[in-house]
């Protein structure tokens, strides 16, 4: 603390040579000089005394012969002095702090945590439109307690609200109502399980409804395998109710699954030119553009337009659009490269199946090289899941059941 | 003879009216000296100060004053002794 005081009353460190040294510390003491910080090496003497008192030691040291330098300077007085040489950098740093010290009083951000049905536009818009709080209002301007409640009032659904400032954001934490959905908690089954896509049944496990299938069936895409409906007969094996349970179990078949894909050697590649770039700066609803579209009007000429949004203050973005011309040129690939690639991708499905859990019976998939291309075709037996839960049956399979009750719902209608 | 009376009846602390030097040692490193006179000798070995009645020698290695002025005087350095001579 004692520094910032020396600093404010100014003070010199000076060297003091020859003569009688102790006699003009006496003297100094006697005229109520204080000196600090002195050190005492090979007959010269080194200390700090403040700037005042300076000009009062200049007849002890005539008396006593000692010879005095001044070595450094701090303090004030020599600040302003430095201060007064420099008159652009002390309006610019005036101007600075000014600057600063305005924008930390605004809010330039707001934050909402905790909203889940509120959403931040919302929020942003009510504070916007009913309390008059957007970007760029001052700090004292805002009441928190006053808005806590006003949001509490507009918003029902919001039970708790803390309104708080942190540097130059307002930062908003709410808690909702959640309304609890009983529904949604229970997992509802569908009505049918029908087959994915065609294929012969290897295993079947019903958990839930009534199996219309066996193992060994065929079934084509759509059919319906499980009934989630359970139907009650009586004694006349007429229905007497009809009990919804869902539908639920695993279906594994043996299906055939086609596979082809063409590699053709010769294609197109893109060959570069120049980009261009066009930036276009707005503030608030007022834009600058710099640079144009120069390809605009040549019809001919091919490129592609990459666009930009660089975000830099809440009102403030620059917009940079890059404009890449290009020719496309023929090109050519190699036979083997395009076989590479064919069986790279066959590994890659094959890889896809296993991770699955799906079971690869046969596969009899070729890869055949033509004149101008690569083709990778064939088909694979597999054994895999093909049960697919729906509430409605597809329309083929709709058509054999005419006539039928709607058990699912217990109506006739 | 008034300071006398005041140290009898302790208005005043005792080394005010007694014009008494008053040493506050803080370990082996720094010595703050109240009430002396003038400084007689000031080296990095030996500083020899003049209090009332008599001579105050402080003897070490790299001794400085770290400050002095009306009141008080704060010598720092290693400090091997402090020795009062004459009185």
């Amino acid at each position: 603390m004692e520094w910032i005081f020396r600093w404010l009353r100014s003070y010199l460190t000076c060297r003091l040579k020859g003569g009688d040294m102790e006699r003009f510390f006496n003297l100094c003491r006697y005229q109520g000089i204080e000196c600090w910080d002195m050190s005492f090496e090979e007959g010269v003497c080194r200390c700090c005394m403040y700037l005042e008192d300076f000009w009062k030691i200049r007849p002890f040291a005539r008396k006593t012969r000692v010879r005095v330098r001044i070595e450094k300077r701090c303090g004030l007085a020599f600040f302003m002095n430095f201060l007064r040489r420099r008159k652009g950098w002390c309006i610019g740093m005036a101007g600075c702090i000014a600057i600063l010290c305005f924008l930390s009083a605004h809010i330039w951000k707001m934050e909402f945590y905790g909203n889940s049905y509120y959403t931040d536009e919302r929020l942003t818009k009510y504070l916007d439109a009913a309390e008059g709080i957007s970007f760029g209002i001052w700090k004292t301007k805002i009441d928190g307690p006053l808005l806590e409640e006003n949001l509490r009032l507009t918003f029902p659904d919001i039970s708790w609200v803390s309104v708080r400032m942190e540097g130059t954001s307002l930062i908003v934490e709410l808690e909702e109502m959640v309304k609890y959905d009983a529904s949604a908690r229970e997992q509802v089954l569908p009505r049918y399980i029908c087959a994915s896509e065609e294929g012969e049944i290897v295993s079947m496990v019903t958990r839930s409804g009534v199996p219309e299938v066996t193992i060994g069936n065929t079934v084509r895409k759509g059919e319906l395998m499980i009934d989630g409906v359970m139907e009650i007969l009586d004694e006349s094996m007429t229905v007497a109710e009809s009990i919804p349970v869902g539908a639920d179990g695993d279906i594994w078949a043996k299906v055939t699954e086609n596979y082809s894909k063409t590699y053709p050697a010769s294609q197109e590649s893109r060959n570069y030119g120049r980009a261009v770039r066009k930036f276009t700066l707005s503030i608030g609803g007022h834009t600058v553009t710099f640079g144009k579209n120069p390809y605009e009007n040549d019809g001919e000429m091919s490129y592609d337009h990459l666009t930009e949004f660089y975000n830099w203050w809440p009102g403030i973005y620059v917009q940079a659009d890059i404009f890449r011309p290009y020719t496309n040129i023929p090109s050519w690939t190699s036979f083997s490269q395009l076989k590479s690639r064919a069986e790279s991708e066959l590994s890659d499905l094959i890889h896809e199946f296993e991770e699955k859990g799906v079971q690869i019976l046969e596969n009899n998939v070729k890869i055949l090289m033509y004149e101008d291309r690569v083709e990778a075709a064939g088909n694979f037996v597999l054994i895999k899941p093909i049960g697919e839960g729906t509430d409605i049956l597809p329309e083929d399979t709709q058509n054999d059941e005419i006539g039928e009750t709607d058990e699912y719902n217990g109506n006739d209608d | 003879m008034f300071a006398d009376w005041l140290q009898d009846h302790q208005i005043v602390p005792e080394e005010l009216s007694a014009d008494v030097p008053v040493l506050y040692a803080l370990g082996q490193n720094e010595i703050k000296i109240q009430n002396y006179k003038k400084i007689i000798q000031y080296s990095p070995k030996e500083m020899v100060l003049l209090l009332k009645s008599q001579r105050l020698v402080v003897q070490g290695d790299h001794l400085d004053i770290n400050y002095f002025n009306a009141d008080e005087i704060c010598i720092r350095g290693h400090i091997v002794s402090i020795t009062y001579q004459g009185g």
